[in-house]
């Protein structure tokens, strides 16, 4: 009888051939590791320039997967650490472009709303709430770059790299960005629906 | 249009020091409280700062075990697709063929069953490619061989496309 092994979308494939199947980039306990310490980070990332938690939870496995697929040579934490952030930036950017093909808005304040966790009883829930407001009102990388600088305490060429950027721009992009967020949260402005952080 | 403090590097340094956004430096803060650049950087930074720290403490992500599992199966997948590359690219030829060899068996046939050729639908096609059987009427061996290879086809070809589609 044929050795084989059934692929889901793919059928019978002989179990010769899969020897080929090249190994991920780290070990479980490497990969366990690295997961803990960078994990929450990276789903707060996802999760604020979406706007929407459950998308943060199937993003961030996505751009976990890809990572460890992705075979590349690390030159320090950092690097690894950044491309693990472009990624995640990439995915973002690519759900955002099927929400604006299907017309469904890429940051969706009301979903953020109900499934960013947080109660009303919660300390902190009005400011919260202001800056899930605020963050509604930019565009995507208006959030991206915020979120990074100061969030994460990226560097301007950090940024620049994870979204594919020009490091000389960052400074002034940055400065609006941060100006917009700063009036919109002293103003602590009104709930409103959003396309791609445009105000209708 | 307003420019960044020059202090601005100092406060986000400042700030971005701890775990909590706080400015514990004097100095800095009275800094900050004169200077609307600056004050818009504390702003920010105390609500995205204390917004990542809130997240850290309170969010649960996925599972690394589910992650890790994911993408070994994923590298599997990929590796079988890899591997199955060369018999797909057989399988469409092999079907790309068949039709091919139909059309022809079809269109030497149709002069010996009564049927018109392909040149009446399409003027344009010249007739030795609408209708091969021409050359079987010049060289009649050729049309028992071309009535023979049909008929094989008529019974052959669904067993060939039924192998040469099916999936396991």
């Amino acid at each position: 009888m044929r050795r084989g092994l059934v692929v889901a979308g793919v059928g019978r494939v002989d179990e010769d051939a899969l020897d080929a199947v090249e190994p991920l980039d780290m070990n479980e306990d490497a990969f366990r590791a690295f997961y803990d310490l960078t994990s929450s980070a990276v789903w707060a990332y996802l999760s604020h320039i979406t706007g929407d938690s459950h998308a943060a939870d199937d993003l961030l496995q996505e751009t976990y997967i890809r990572f460890l697929g992705a075979h590349r040579r690390w030159e320090s934490d950092a690097h690894r650490r950044n491309y693990l952030f472009r990624i995640a930036t990439n995915l973002a950017h690519d759900r955002h472009r099927r929400n604006r093909l299907r017309r469904t808005e890429s940051f969706d304040e009301a979903r953020a709303e109900a499934t960013w966790p947080s109660s009303a009883a919660e300390a902190g829930y009005e400011q919260r709430a202001d800056l899930r407001r605020a963050l509604a009102r930019l565009s995507p990388r208006e959030r991206q770059m915020l979120w990074l600088a100061y969030a994460e305490g990226s560097t301007h060429q950090e940024i620049a790299d994870t979204l594919g950027l020009r490091a000389g721009g960052i400074r002034v992009l940055l400065f609006r960005a941060r100006r917009k967020l700063a009036v919109l949260l002293t103003l602590r402005v009104a709930p409103a629906n959003v396309e791609g952080g445009r105000t209708p | 249009m307003r420019r960044e403090c020059v202090r601005a590097a100092d406060l986000l340094a400042a700030m971005t020091a701890g775990p909590e956004p706080e400015l514990s430096n004097d100095e800095l803060r009275r800094h900050a409280d004169a200077c609307e650049s600056c004050r818009e950087m504390v702003t920010v930074v105390s609500a995205l700062r204390g917004e990542r720290e809130r997240v850290r403490r309170t969010t649960t992500v996925p599972s690394a075990g589910l992650v890790w599992w994911r993408a070994q199966l994923r590298q599997r997948q990929q590796a079988a697709l890899r591997a199955t590359a060369p018999v797909t690219a057989v399988h469409a030829a092999a079907v790309v063929a068949a039709v091919v060899l139909a059309v022809v068996l079809a269109t030497s046939v149709a002069p010996f069953v009564g049927m018109p050729s392909l040149s009446n639908w399409v003027p344009a096609v010249p007739s030795w490619v609408a209708s091969p059987g021409t050359l079987a009427t010049d060289f009649p061996l050729l049309r028992y061989g071309l009535m023979l290879g049909a008929t094989a086809w008529l019974i052959l070809g669904p067993v060939a496309l039924y192998f040469a589609l099916r999936r396991d």
